[in-house]
């Protein structure tokens, strides 16, 4: 747990570390009327710079109106040396090529995502989550005894180093409780992110792109500008969030999959898919985000505490830090009480040691 | 039921700050809702470090 509220503190300001680190380009600043470019035009500058390679996504940040960034991989699914490219969506000239898949902020998501260990760490992880939540519980139910003869919040700084710290536990632990329980139960959901996003394709993917089961993949490809506009056609009030290219996990590959998001805190996590023929640009089915998908997307931003700009940002580190010093006066106090039994335990093993020797 | 009754309110107001922030956008509502899941951490360093020192 402790690693995880570790891990978890540069990631709230994963863009503004990213930021300072160079890993990541503004485009440059131009009046707001600037048209933007077509999306074939995006397309050929990131494609010019690795013309083997084949076009996975297209993607930018929700705060993001000026750049796309482009991931090319080896193969339409491969998840292995993917080259990103962003580019200024209203000149289509390259602005940089981040790397995603290396430096601080990747090896910190990495440790707090799955372990580097991939699902079973994911997994692993959400059981820690659930621990935490049990543990939590369980300091609520022990907190009534501990605090029968105090008054709320007070700390007995002037008795023994012990005392105080049991009580910086409580206090602490009981005023960050209802925000640990959320980050952790978020925490939790989005340990099984893996898993419900392959029951998504399975339940709602494979029944939206049956009618083209068994036919051959096309061999020439519509304009990406035309599939977007017919998708902005079918969700006008939406507004692209990312383009999933055929062959990818989130598409067929007959269709482009383009991912359309709202534009509140809320509707800007829930993506709805619009499948776009790539072979003719015309659209072939839209369906609402199931239930599991939609608590899984919601679950986001209450573990992530990226929705209200930067005073949630701090508040979060500031809630992350009581966590710390919770987890922490916990096992000192655990650690302690061992070692006050140990020497108890030790006479009890040399007593019925004596005692079996004779 | 005493002893619950601050962790209670606190537990309320956070819950509404972080419900709120998700909901609603920005204006008053976002204020509001920023400064309900902010209370707690308030409480929580006027009472560690003020509450005995403006008391004594």
């Amino acid at each position: 747990m402790l690693l995880l509220c570790l891990t978890g503190m540069p990631l709230i300001f994963g863009h503004e570390i990213n930021h300072l680190l160079g890993n990541e380009v503004d485009p440059p600043v131009m009046s707001n009327n600037t048209p933007q470019a077509s999306m074939d035009k995006v397309l050929a500058s990131a494609k010019a710079l690795y013309p083997s390679r084949v076009v996975q996504f297209v993607f930018r940040d929700m705060d993001e109106n000026n750049s796309w960034t482009v991931s090319l991989g080896k193969t339409a699914t491969s998840e292995d040396d993917t080259k990103f490219v962003k580019v200024d969506s209203r000149t289509a000239k390259v602005l940089q090529e981040p790397k995603f898949n290396e430096g601080f902020m990747y090896v910190m998501f990495k440790l707090h995502v799955d372990l580097f260990a991939g699902l079973p760490g994911m997994l692993f992880l959400g059981l820690m989550g659930v621990l935490l939540v049990v543990a939590i519980i369980s300091g609520v139910v022990l907190y009534a005894p501990f605090m029968r003869k105090l008054e709320f919040g007070e700390i007995r700084k002037d008795r023994a180093p012990k005392l105080k710290r049991l009580d910086t536990h409580n206090f602490l632990g009981v005023v960050t409780l209802i925000w640990a329980l959320v980050v952790g139960t978020t925490g939790i959901i989005n340990a099984w992110a893996d898993l419900v996003i392959k029951y998504w394709q399975f339940d709602q993917m494979s029944a939206m792109t049956a009618p083209y089961k068994g036919l051959p993949p096309p061999t020439q490809f519509a304009s990406l500008q035309a599939s977007v506009k017919a998708a902005q056609a079918r969700e006008p009030d939406m507004r692209l969030g990312f383009i999933a290219f055929p062959g990818t996990d989130f598409s067929s590959p007959h269709h482009y999959g383009m991912f359309m998001r709202g534009d509140s805190p809320i509707t800007s996590r829930l993506f709805k898919p619009v499948l776009i023929d790539a072979q003719t640009a015309k659209l072939t089915d839209s369906r609402e985000v199931p239930w599991y998908l939609a608590t899984l997307l919601i679950s986001q931003p209450l573990h992530f505490g990226d929705y209200g700009g930067m005073p949630l940002k701090i508040l979060w580190l500031v809630l992350d830090l009581f966590t710390i010093a919770v987890l922490w006066t916990g096992l000192v106090l655990w650690w302690k009480k061992r070692q006050h039994f140990q020497p108890e335990i030790q006479q009890r093993i040399a007593f019925d040691e004596a005692y079996v020797t004779r | 039921m005493q002893i619950f009754m601050w962790p209670i309110v606190l537990g309320v107001l956070t819950m509404i700050g972080l419900v709120m922030t998700l909901l609603l956008e920005t204006g008053w509502f976002e204020l509001v809702s920023i400064s309900a899941l902010a209370l707690p951490v308030i409480v929580m360093i006027y009472t560690y470090y003020f509450r005995d020192v403006i008391r004594h």
